[in-house]
Parts: C-alpha cells; structure tokens; sequence
C-alpha cells in the first residue's frame, strides 16, 4: 500500500453534500453497486455498456464529492496491477465456458487472441472498475470511524464492530509509530536496498522491526484492555453508537443509485 | 495476492463467503473464552498493529540477488506467525481477517472476493501454517525449522487454492495459475518463513509471556493428525488436476460424477436454484460443493476434536 | 565555519500548516546549543532538517557549507546524529549490543571496528555489562542512554538530542545532563538539545529562541 493512512482519512473529512450523507446509505450503495457488477452475466457484450453507465454515475458523484483527481488517480494506480493482470491474460487464454473462439491474431509461439478472450478480458476489467471504484467512492467519503458505528447499525455482530472500532482506533496510532521508526533508522543510514551490508542482516532488522511493532502494540492493547477494565467493561458491553436520522437527501441519493441499476439493467437489452 | 471483485461470480464468492463467516464466528468464540477472559479489544489493537506492520516493505534483493528486482519489494502476511504465537489457528483467522477487511477499503482485494481471501490466507494459511509447524515439531524437528516450514506453506498453499478458485472462476487456466502463484508465492514464501522465525525469536526475547512456547506438547497428536489427513484429502483432490495435461477434460469428468452423486443425494435441495446458464455454471458448482463439503466435514470434525479434547 | 547553517528556512506540512517560518541558525563545532519553545513550537520540525529528514519548502541547509543532496545524504547523516524523543522509536533490536551496531552496520564498517564502537559507546553512556540485555526490560533511563549510544556509534560531529529528559525523574534527568556535557567536554562534539531544562542545567550555553 504506498498511500498513506493519512492521505485517505484527509479525503474523508471533506465537506461536499455526499460526505454528509448518512454512512449506511454510502455503504448499502457501494454494497448494491459492487452486487450488481459482479453479479452480471460473465459473457454478455451488452455488460460493457450497463457496467460503462455505472462508472459514468460513480464517477460524477466522486466529482460531486470534491475528490482531488491526483488522489483518485494515485488511488486507482495502486488498485490495478493484479486486477489488471488477470484481465489481460484473457484475450490469449481459452476459457473452459466458451465453445467457440474467432482468432483474430496469431502470435509467434502459438499464442492466439480471440475477440471472445478480449470481451471476457474487457467484461471482467470493467466489473473490477466499477468495484474498486465505488469502494474508493466510499472509503474517501466516510471517515473510518463512521463507516465502522454505521456497519454496526446495519447489523454488525457486536464484537466485530468492536473489534474493528479497536481496530480503527489505533491504525494512525501504529502508523505513525512505524513513521517515527523508519526515521530513527533512517537516521542511523539504515535502508533496505543498501549492498555494503550482508542480506541477511539486513533481512534480521526488518525483521525486528516487525517484532518491535508487533510488542509495542500488544502491550498497548494489553493497556488499552486494562483501562477498559479499570472503567467496567465486561463481556456484554456495547460499542456506543449514536442516533442519526436517515434525511431526505439521504433516501434520494440512494434512490437515485437504485434508479440508476435498474435502469442500467432494464433499458440496456 | 488479494482477489479483486468482478474476477469470481458472485454464487461462487457467496460459498467462499459462508465458510469464512463460519470460521470467523468460531474465531471471535475463541478471544472470547479460550484465553478466559474476553480479550476482543486487545486483538482489536493488536489487527491495528498488524495492518500497518503489513506495510513494511522489505526488499525482492534480500532473497534473490538478481539486479532485475531492485524496486521489488514484497511484504509479510503474518498468519502462520500469530498462529504460532497465540498457539492457535483461530488468532490467524481474526487477525488476518481484519486486517483484510481494512485493506479492501484501499482497494487491496474485493469485497465479494473477501470471504475466498479470507479462506485462503487466514483459514488454509492459519490452519496449514499452525499444524505444520505443530506436526513437526512433535517429530522433534529443530523449532526454526519447523516455523520456517510452517511459515512457507502458509503462502504457498493459499497460492494453489488461489488458483482453484481462479479456475472455477474460469478466470484463469489451472495449470498456469498454480505455476505462476505458485512460484511467486514460494519465493515470497521463503521470505515469509525467514522473517517467521526472526520475528519469533525476537518476540520471545522481549515477551516470553505471550508466546505459547510448549504449544507443540500440548495439541493432541490426533488433531494434528486429523489436520494432515485433511491436508492430504485435499491435495489428493488437487494433484490428479494439476498434473493432468488437460484439467479442464478432468474436470469435467470430475464434476459429472461428482455432480450425479450430489444430484442424488440434495437434489430437493437445489431444485429451486435456477440461475439462467446454470448448465455451464453447474459443473463448477458442483466442485465448489465437494470444497465446501470437506471444509465443513474438517470443521465439524475440528469441533468434535475439540470437545473430546477439553 | 559553521557546522550546521540553516537560511530562512521555511517548512510547510501538506502546503497548509507553517511549522518553520525563515529560520537562520548557526552552531560552530563544540558549542552546546539549548534550543526552546513550546510543544509544537516546531522545535523537532527543524531537527529532522539538520539530517536531511525533511526538505524545507524554501531556504536552506548547510552541513559543513554544503547544502543537502542525494549525494550526500549519508555523510549528512554520519555528521549529524539526531536522539529522537521517544527511544522505543530508535531501539528496536533484541539486544542492546545489535542495536548499537544497527549504524555501524549501515556504514559498512569492518566487524572489529563495530565490536570496538559499540563497546566504546556503551563505556560513554556508562551502560557496559548491558551488552546482551533486551532493551524491553529496561527502564527508561536506561532506553534513552542506549539511543544515545546508538548515535555516538556513527561517530558525529554534532549529536542533536530531541527533549532528552522527557520522562525521565529528576535524579536520572540530573545524570543525563551531566553525561551530555561530559560527551560535549572530552568527545569536542557539538550538542544541540531541544529541551529548556536541560539548556538550563547545561549552564553557560548559547540559547536560541
């Protein structure tokens, strides 16, 4: 992951109508439009097209969100590599599920590309678009917290909700800990592609460095633990969550998705 | 090695999904009452700590010195070192399961395909890495040998199911995938067991009290037995399908036969289960339901070991 | 010459807040430097430039006269050893020993030479006999000399100590002190702190403000 834990919850406290909208709702609108692209026929020309609508829709509610476009742009970068690997192996492979391929190339070393491969390579890129692409959607419009107490009001089994609240908590704790970290080392020259020091030394203080972080933050979870403890938590407890109104905005935006599926589905036959 | 959304159909990554909220259930049971007190908050620390310690890049160089992979840099996962740590499966399954989680939000692996990332690296890297290491040891192998080993198969084994699931997908032909992952995964892997067994011995050093040290006496042999006849089980299954010249063929055939027994047997079960093109869809569906079948088959025998044991 | 020069440095985080506003500062070798403020004054903002950490967004930094570069990050860096606040950050070694040597290490220095640095260094800070102790168990006066050790390994010319007596008790703040002025006395290396007490107790020392 080479964006920062920063960088993303910076985006998140932005103040544009949608990062206002109730989280369940971005969450149950990611959910149905993540559902819905995935669930979509594996070969079917016309998927390019209903999948290419929902990009359109997600892609003007992120311009609606404000996000800066050297923040998508780093944020898609990092998401694509193996998803876009897997897809364009396709057009060279013979997927077991098609009968018939049209060669349309053939490649020194037998290798031959079917426009049947390239619709299943370019069908599977556009579902995995469309995902990552509302997940970026949500995750830059709803701080960490918040998606976390309104997974809980969706249903959330209460100890995961707790466990990811934990979790949430200490991320920039531990984040910033492991900045500090990187700059001692730094400081004493330390850095991982240095050739005057034998491998596996170098290869021993990460190693290190992984067991410090880990310590570190099992004993603050040990001191975390105890001071909940200290102030009567028990089995039972429950992550405190607030009352929040679903709005009229809120019930339009979401609406306005679910209008936007169907349509993509219904009309586009 | 985290399986985007859109390259598994949905039923497919619904099944995987099930069996990880299976695992997951009985992993939060397991912080709640196999360390006596309920110790959730301190994991949920702990995943935080994981997380970012998932970040630390280490570089390709320190394995291979080949002057090409200067700027390649891998990082560690961590499931079969919690699992040795805690001194059980389950610690992998809850730690790795939230830091997937978070990870999905950055765009690292989907959120249909979460439940099969689930299974491969916290379930079959946990579960495999752990009872590995446990089996060995109890064949009085040196200790850093056996995390090593441990450590190794926990990314190598995810990578072969990976590769499963990318062929039920249809996304991508066995043969390749599993020498592709496979190899990228077994390099990795090597780095895994190697940074394992440091970790290890450092941690020791500084908290000897949270480490489960004489972990291997205590797990019953016949637990780790019943994890390596599961391990076999499933690589029976695999092998004739990876050394076969044409898998696809096999499976076919596989899954006829496969398909008649169920069909006979759950039949009223799946009557109602009419998704358009479930013909091609079926045969793949059908070894997805055998999967499911051992894993739930290993699950319930793990439970039952479970109770006989305490 | 001066052995750190900065010129009007300015630093800017994430182009909104304004950490250092046109700094000019200047320490000539041996000079014992107590530089104060309040917390988030911006006091560790600027010791993360003496050793090319940060960049500034404007100005400058001279080492020995010479201004910061990729070519020179890593002799920046020999020179200038900076002891953050919190020394679990530095220390992160199973054993002490390894830790000190963790510098030398990155220096590519000859196996002896670091046996006899790291030994060296822990007669300064009066920890021999800790050689093979985790650093976990021991207190955090005994962390903080360790850091310190860990620094003076690389052989500075300039040891820059970020609130060195930041949770420390009186007693061992005292000893601290007292160690970081005997380092200045007999070692002749420049020491900067970033801390008012001890700027105080150090006495007869330049103050920037």
């Amino acid at each position: 992951m080479h964006i920062t834990l920063t960088e993303l919850e910076r985006e998140t406290y932005g103040k544009s109508p949608l990062h206002r909208i109730d989280g369940r709702i971005k969450i149950l609108m990611a959910f149905a439009i993540i559902v819905y692209a995935v669930a979509l026929p594996r070969m079917d020309s016309l998927d390019l097209i209903k999948l290419g609508l929902i990009e359109v829709y997600v892609i003007i509610l992120m311009i609606f969100a404000r996000l800066g476009f050297s923040y998508l742009a780093m944020r898609f970068a990092i998401a694509f590599p193996f998803g876009l690997g897997i897809a364009a192996f396709q057009p060279f492979l013979k997927q077991p599920f098609i009968q018939n391929f049209t060669i349309l190339y053939t490649l020194p070393l037998g290798l031959e590309v079917s426009s049947e491969g390239a619709l299943f390579g370019a069908i599977i890129f556009a579902k995995f678009l469309v995902c990552i692409s509302a997940v970026i959607l949500l995750s830059s419009t709803i701080p960490m917290s918040e998606l976390v107490s309104s997974a809980r009001r969706l249903g959330l089994p209460k100890e995961l909700a707790l466990l990811f609240t934990m979790m949430v908590r200490y991320l920039f704790v531990f984040w910033n800990m492991l900045g500090r970290i990187r700059t001692a080392q730094k400081t004493r020259c330390f850095e991982i592609w240095n050739k005057n020091v034998p491998r596996k030394w170098t290869l021993e203080q990460i190693g290190y460095t992984i067991s410090s972080l880990f310590v570190r933050s099992y004993e603050q979870g040990e001191r975390t633990y105890q001071s909940m403890l200290c102030r009567g938590y028990n089995a039972d407890a429950h992550v405190y969550v607030g009352r929040k109104k679903i709005s009229a905005p809120d019930i339009f935006i979401f609406t306005l998705t679910i209008a936007i599926i169907a349509a993509a589905q219904v009309r586009v036959v | 090695m985290h399986i985007p959304d859109g390259y598994i159909p949905l039923e497919q990554a619904a099944i995987y999904w099930i069996i990880a909220i299976l695992f997951i259930a009985r992993s939060i049971k397991w912080a709640r009452k196999d360390l006596n007190e309920n110790m959730i908050p301190l994991f949920g620390v702990l995943a935080a700590g994981m997380f970012v310690l998932q970040t630390i890049n280490i570089a390709a160089n320190l394995l291979l010195p080949v002057p090409m992979l200067t700027g390649v840099s891998w990082h560690v996962v961590g499931a079969a070192l919690t699992a040795i740590i805690f001194a059980s499966p389950w610690a992998a399954v809850l730690l790795i399961t939230l830091v997937l989680a978070v990870q999905s939000l950055f765009g690292d692996g989907g959120i249909t395909a979460m439940g099969a990332n689930i299974m491969n690296m916290g379930i079959i890297g946990g579960f495999l890495g752990y009872y590995s290491y446990i089996g060995l040891s109890k064949l009085s192998i040196k200790r850093p040998v056996a995390i090593f080993a441990g450590a190794w198969l926990s990314m190598i084994l995810p990578a072969i199911a990976l590769a499963f699931e990318l062929w039920f997908a249809g996304t991508f032909p066995l043969k390749q995938g599993a020498l592709l992952m496979g190899t990228f995964q077994g390099v990795a892997g090597i780095g895994e067991g190697l940074i394992t067994v440091i970790v290890f011995g450092a941690i020791i050093k500084a908290r000897p009290d949270i480490v489960e040290e004489d972990a291997p006496k205590k797990v019953s042999t016949i637990k780790v037995a019943a994890a390596g006849i599961v391990a076999l089980f499933g690589l029976a299954i695999a092998a004739p399908f990876l050394t076969s010249g044409n898998p696809d063929g096999l499976g076919q055939t596989a899954s006829l036969v496969l398909k008649r027994e169920i069909n006979s047997a759950i039949t009223p079960l799946f009557s109602s289960y009419s998704i358009p093109g479930m013909g091609e869809m079926g045969k793949v569906a059908a070894i997805i339901i055998g999967f499911a079948v051992i894993i739930a088959v290993w699950f319930v025998a793990a439970k039952l070991l479970k109770k006989g044991s305490t | 010459m001066n052995i750190i020069e900065t010129r009007e440095l300015t630093h800017i985080y994430r182009g909104k807040i304004t950490a250092l506003d046109g700094i000019n500062f200047s320490a000539k070798p041996g000079e014992r430097i107590a530089i104060i403020g309040a917390n988030g004054a911006g006091k560790s903002t600027l010791f993360k430039h003496f050793n090319g950490i940060l960049k500034p967004t404007s100005g400058d930094v001279l080492i020995k006269g010479e201004s910061i570069n990729n070519k020179n990050i890593l002799d920046v860096r020999r020179t200038v050893g900076v002891v953050f606040q919190d020394p679990d950050d530095q220390i992160f070694a199973p054993t002490v020993k390894q830790d000190v040597a963790f510098g030398p290490m990155n220096l590519g220095l000859s196996p002896d030479e670091i046996e006899k640095r790291v030994r060296e260094s822990l007669e300064t800070v009066r920890l021999t006999g800790f050689e093979e102790r985790a650093p976990h168990h021991l207190s955090t006066g005994e962390k903080k000399k360790v850091a310190i050790a860990g620094i003076l390994a690389m052989r500075p010319e300039v040891l820059v100590l970020d609130e060195p007596t930041a949770g420390l008790d009186p007693g061992g703040a005292m000893r601290l002190i007292k160690l970081i002025n005997e380092m200045n006395r007999y070692l002749g290396i420049t020491i900067i702190t970033g801390d008012a007490k001890a700027g105080r107790c150090a006495c007869c020392c330049q103050i920037h403000s």
